[in-house]
């Protein structure tokens, strides 16, 4: 779609739930405005939302931003029993913010991805270690930005890892989420799914074998592939759809899919790509709105 | 319009741009601190709230 004024009978009414208005947050606020459009904002520290509301929605849709995984959670759920259009909706976030549910969900429809097991013990999670073999990746269950990931490479690594997350974390802690370690060629692939369409994907390359952006990784632009775009789609059905960066693993002729993210940045892929990555955002969010427009109208 | 406010870590001068929006986060050039833009009528900045256990992409 075009960038312009939308011709239309009703505007729809947008709101964007935001923890901190970041590069990402600036782009989508213009890429709505360039559409004629104004989003409300919704800060996450300051809204209060009523579960007896009445009367119509405030919102036709609202685009979640949050930087929260459980604000967003807990907002997404309330907004859609308020019959508010959510993207992503509350299914995706609950699925990709969790990643033995993500795994799960990846596993159920037969997206390839690396070997996982889970146990909630350290004596259990040592005996999983053992099972994949070293090295082995250790990962909080929630979490992102490469945080706490730990690859152990031996079975003291292990023992000291397993160890210091059970004593000094909460019980959340205590679900251990055990990967087999990818040798990848020192980068992986994102890419980045809206409504159901690979729009573009990104290499993330770095010396460090954690190869997020949030980390130092450099993006290049990566050709989406038949097996890519096939794969991509893949993953994000399995999670509930919407829009997401799905990461992907190269090993040897296969790809894997390792995560799946629900409120991606994406600053560092628009002219790495040339998609612009914002505008094809709010083209989606602004056919969900239309179409919750439809169903109210018909209702 | 072009304006700037005081760090509130270092009380440099920061300048923002024509297009800066309120929550905006923003780094002074100065000492490096991560900062919030309160208000835009007056400018105002603040500490950008510490970043959370859950929070991520």
């Amino acid at each position: 779609m075009t960038p312009g004024v939308r011709v239309q009978a009703t505007t729809p009414r947008i709101g964007m739930l935001c923890s901190r208005i970041r590069v990402e947050e600036k782009l989508l606020l213009q890429a709505f405005r360039d559409r004629g459009v104004e989003p409300e904002r919704i800060d996450d520290s300051e809204v209060v939302l009523d579960l007896a509301g009445s009367g119509p929605p405030a919102w036709d849709v609202v685009l979640d931003r949050s930087l929260s995984q459980s604000r967003a959670l807990a907002s997404l759920r309330v907004l859609e029993s308020r019959a508010v259009a959510t993207v992503n909706p509350a299914r995706v976030v609950a699925t990709c913010g969790d990643k033995v549910a993500t795994s799960a969900a990846l596993a159920a429809r037969g997206v390839p991805s690396p070997r996982t097991l889970v146990a909630f013990t350290p004596e259990a999670a040592l005996r999983a270690a053992e099972v994949l073999g070293y090295p082995v990746v250790i990962k909080p269950p929630v979490g992102s930005w490469g945080r706490m990931v730990a690859r152990l490479n031996d079975r003291d690594a292990a023992e000291a890892v397993v160890e210091h997350k059970h004593q000094l974390g909460s019980a959340q802690d205590s679900v251990f989420y055990l990967q087999e370690h990818i040798d990848k060629p020192g980068r992986d692939i994102r890419s980045f799914v809206v409504g159901g369409e690979t729009i573009c994907a990104i290499y993330r390359r770095s010396d460090h074998w954690i190869t997020n952006t949030a980390r130092g990784g450099q993006a290049s632009n990566c050709a989406v592939t038949a097996e890519i775009d096939r794969l991509s789609r893949s993953a994000a059905e399995a999670v509930g759809g919407g829009v997401v960066a799905v990461d992907l693993l190269e090993r040897s002729d296969e790809l894997l899919v390792c995560e799946v993210n629900h409120t991606m940045e994406f600053r560092n892929s628009i002219t790495t790509t040339g998609v612009d990555i914002p505008g094809r955002i709010a083209d989606h969010v602004l056919a969900v709105a239309e179409r919750a427009i439809d169903v109210r109208a018909a209702s | 319009m072009a304006q700037s406010a005081p760090c509130p870590e270092c009380d440099a001068q920061v300048a923002l741009g024509s297009d800066t929006e309120v929550g905006e986060i923003i780094t002074c050039t100065e000492c490096g601190a991560d900062l919030e833009v309160a208000s835009l009528a007056p400018a105002r900045l603040e500490v950008a709230p510490p970043e959370e256990e859950d929070w991520g992409e």
